[in-house]
């Protein structure tokens, strides 16, 4: 008897606070709503709701998890009030070992400065997982880093970025920083599936945190990318509440979109909640491309300072423009096992250049061991080998390997979509044209903040009128992509390109579509000569004239011949090796691209072409916005 | 070295291959991973694919590192010199570098010894990197003995 009187009283005791609880839920809830917290801009960057096009709210977050309500996906009041109760729930789910104030810290945080949540009704908990992870990332200090492209992966132009924490601005602690990086899980899947997925956004993605020596070892020493660190002015609020932001997504999934909702753009929404007066994310509505987001960045005035971080690519790169042919000769010796490194010691020549040898040979074995094409025995035995011997010789008063900052900057390249119109005569026809490509870089734009020979161009889509305008034609490029990297004594990358698309001609009103790819060398320094073989397949209406496959040569020179004018001459010769369609056929193109500013230009193209017996004349000039 | 750098290129070809791991690499060094072929790798330079599959209810951290990405506190020497050995023995035998300075600072080398240590690192080199089979750990323990 005694027992269920104890039980009762217990239960009651329980019951009453329970009911008490709840009545303060209802008040702080109605509280929320009286404050109009739902419509708040800083409650839509904590859930990162976006609008659509008929004012409904959607949050980019996919995870069902990151939403206390069933319907906090599309519902910021809904989410709102569940996020209230839920701060007075002892654990957030029955999976969750953590509870809702532990797991979404800065939204307690933020609705905790708006409403003062009474801290007795509250259930305690001081988060330790929260607080140790917190201890550890910092920081003082935001930086954006972006990875620029590296050469024979004209992909890779649209670089990457990520973010770094530092919790104390110290040279020698960098790379003990966290980097916070928003990244696909892609499994092992690769080719046209990942490319498709990835389009599509099958994969998801999650922000991720890691020490950032990883990244270092990621970007510069396996893909010889360079690194640029932006640190950004963002004041310790700000930095504090992008780190506990960043907390509370860490655990949930999003959907990731290659051209859009993807590493960039993500990042872009942290720093919006970081600084709610930032307005970065609404310039990219259809794509986000990493190095455009680093200008959004830059105009927005969020960076005080920027930092180069040569991969060992550029190392050697900078190490073979510093040191004598002779040195190089050596290097290659060593390289090759044709030397040992402990004959180098035992030479009579100054130690600078032994130096020099040792540290080259070492730096190129290295690369090509990750590249897995040393062919020379094993390269790990050699490395060992030649640092015993470097070590022998001292420090050198400056790190010969350490290149400087490149003048220009990606923030200061060329705007990546293009807008051109102009007049042209093909033969007898004459009238205006006008071309549009949405993006990213062709050969002869500016090459300032771009690697020069590299081109890739999505869309490229262009029309001629005859003047008036009742006839036309087109050339749709769909994908236009050239890699010529010169030949060296040490590098020694193939040159390519590749273009696929369909186009109409003045002759024949059917469309042709045609795919094109050449393989070569490039030699040259300031201008680059290119010599190629190259195949073409073309497919159109008329079979025994359009269906055609035709292999030949195609060389030519590009570069620049002023600051401002940038010159490329194209020959190609061609022969159809099919009897139905045997023919010869050829085509010189010089074109000049006038530079007046980084953002506008003139482009003035003269070619001859001779195909199926016929010889054609054409004379174009574009005026060219990039925007 | 030869495994260490073995263990060291697998770690690397990890971080570039897209995916099969939790948040790239921190204390990987003994794991072997397949290696990267050219595609993922193409790819993955736009991507940066990495899998986290971080969720609150379930822990699954890598060594070393807490399943929220960061190191643990007593660990950081040891993660830093296994997954940064290569570059390491680079700069001891150059006597300078920013991955040295690094590891000086977490041996907690006062600055008004600093070039003192890094010199008698660079003379030593030898007896640090005995073999090509070396362990970070045992990198650490040839240190102590100089």
């Amino acid at each position: 008897m005694k027992t269920i009187l104890i039980f009762t009283l217990l239960f009651s005791i329980q019951l009453f606070s329970d009911s008490k609880t709840d009545r303060y839920i209802s008040k702080i809830q109605e509280k929320a709503l009286k404050l109009e917290l739902q419509n708040s801009k800083d409650w839509h960057l904590l859930l990162h709701y976006k609008k659509d096009v008929f004012g409904n709210i959607e949050s980019l977050i996919d995870d069902e998890q990151f939403f206390v309500s069933d319907i906090g996906k599309y519902n910021s009041k809904e989410e709102l009030l569940k996020t209230i109760q839920s701060f007075f729930k002892t654990s957030y789910d029955k999976n969750s070992t953590l509870t809702a104030k532990c797991i979404f810290v800065e939204r307690f945080r933020w609705l905790d400065e708006k409403l003062n949540f009474d801290k007795n009704i509250i259930p305690k908990t001081d988060c330790p997982r929260f607080k140790s992870w917190l201890d550890e990332v910092g920081g003082e200090q935001i930086a954006i880093i972006f990875a620029s492209s590296y050469m024979n992966n004209p992909s890779s132009m649209f670089g990457h970025t990520f973010l770094r924490i530092d919790k104390k601005i110290e040279k020698n602690r960098l790379l003990l920083s966290y980097a916070l990086n928003y990244s696909a899980s892609t499994g092992s899947d690769n080719g046209i599936l990942f490319a498709f997925k990835g389009i599509f956004g099958s994969y998801p993605a999650y922000f991720s945190v890691s020490p950032y020596f990883e990244k270092i070892k990621q970007y510069n020493d396996l893909e010889n990318r360079d690194l640029y660190e932006y640190i950004l002015n963002l004041n310790q609020e700000e930095i504090r509440r992008l780190i506990y932001h960043t907390w509370e997504l860490h655990f949930f999934k999003s959907d990731y979109f290659f051209f859009k909702e993807n590493c960039s753009y993500n990042i872009l929404t942290l720093l919006e909640y970081a600084r709610p007066s930032l307005n970065l994310t609404e310039n990219f509505s259809v794509f986000a491309i990493p190095s455009d987001t680093i200008k959004a960045i830059s105009q927005n005035r969020l960076i005080s300072n920027t930092v180069y971080r040569a991969s060992k690519k550029s190392e050697i790169s900078n190490l073979l423009n510093n040191i004598s042919q002779n040195s190089k000769n050596l290097a290659i010796q060593i390289i090759e096992q044709k030397l040992k490194p402990k004959d180098i010691i035992d030479m009579n020549i100054s130690k600078t250049e032994k130096i020099d040898i040792l540290e080259l040979s070492y730096s190129y074995v290295n690369y090509l061991r990750l590249k897995h094409s040393y062919r020379y025995g094993s390269p790990k035995k050699l490395q060992m080998s030649i640092l015993i011997n470097r070590s022998s010789l001292g420090k050198r008063d400056k790190d010969l390997a350490k290149p400087e900052k490149p003048k220009f900057n990606i923030e200061d390249s060329h705007k990546v979509s293009r807008f051109s119109f102009g007049y042209y005569r093909e033969n007898e026809n004459r009238g205006f044209q006008f071309r549009i490509k949405p993006s990213y870089h062709e050969l002869l734009d500016s090459q300032d903040g771009y690697i020069d020979g590299a081109e890739i161009s999505f869309f490229n889509f262009m029309m001629r009128f005859d003047e008036e305008f009742e006839k036309y034609i087109f050339d749709m490029k769909l994908l236009e992509i050239k890699s010529f990297a010169s030949y060296g004594d040490i590098f020694q990358p193939k040159s390519w390109r590749f273009q696929t698309g369909v186009k109409r001609v003045f002759e024949d009103i059917s469309n042709i579509y045609y795919i094109n790819g050449a393989i070569g060398l490039t030699f040259g320094k300031y201008f680059k000569f290119y010599s190629l073989l190259s195949l073409d397949y073309e497919y159109g209406k008329d079979l025994s004239k359009d269906n055609a496959i035709f292999g030949g040569i195609n060389i030519g020179i590009f570069g620049s011949i002023s600051n401002s004018l940038r010159t490329n001459l194209d020959i190609k010769i061609q022969e159809s090796p099919l009897s139905y369609s045997q023919e010869k056929r050829y085509e010189i193109k010089w074109s000049n691209n006038y530079l007046m500013n980084r953002d506008r230009s003139i482009i003035f193209e003269l070619s001859k072409k001779m195909e199926r017996e016929n010889i054609s004349k054409d004379i174009s000039a574009f005026y060219q916005i990039y925007f | 070295m030869k495994k260490v750098l073995i263990g060291l290129t697998a770690v690397s070809v990890l971080s570039l291959s897209a995916g099969n791991h939790n948040m790239a690499g921190c204390g990987l060094g003994s794991m072997v991973f397949p290696e990267n072929d050219q595609v993922s790798q193409i790819l993955a330079g736009t991507t940066n694919g990495t899998s986290g599959n971080q969720t609150f209810g379930i822990s699954t951290g890598t060594l070393g590192c807490t399943p929220d990405g960061v190191m643990a506190q007593n660990e950081k020497l040891n993660i830093f010199t296994s997954e940064n050995l290569e570059n390491l023995a680079l700069e001891i035998s150059k006597g300078q570098g920013e991955t040295l300075d690094t590891f000086v600072e977490l041996n907690g080398v006062q600055t008004a010894d600093k070039s003192e240590f890094i010199a008698k690192l660079q003379g030593n080199f030898s007896k640090i990197f005995t073999s090509e089979n070396i362990t970070a750990g045992e990198v650490l323990n040839n240190i102590r003995a100089i």
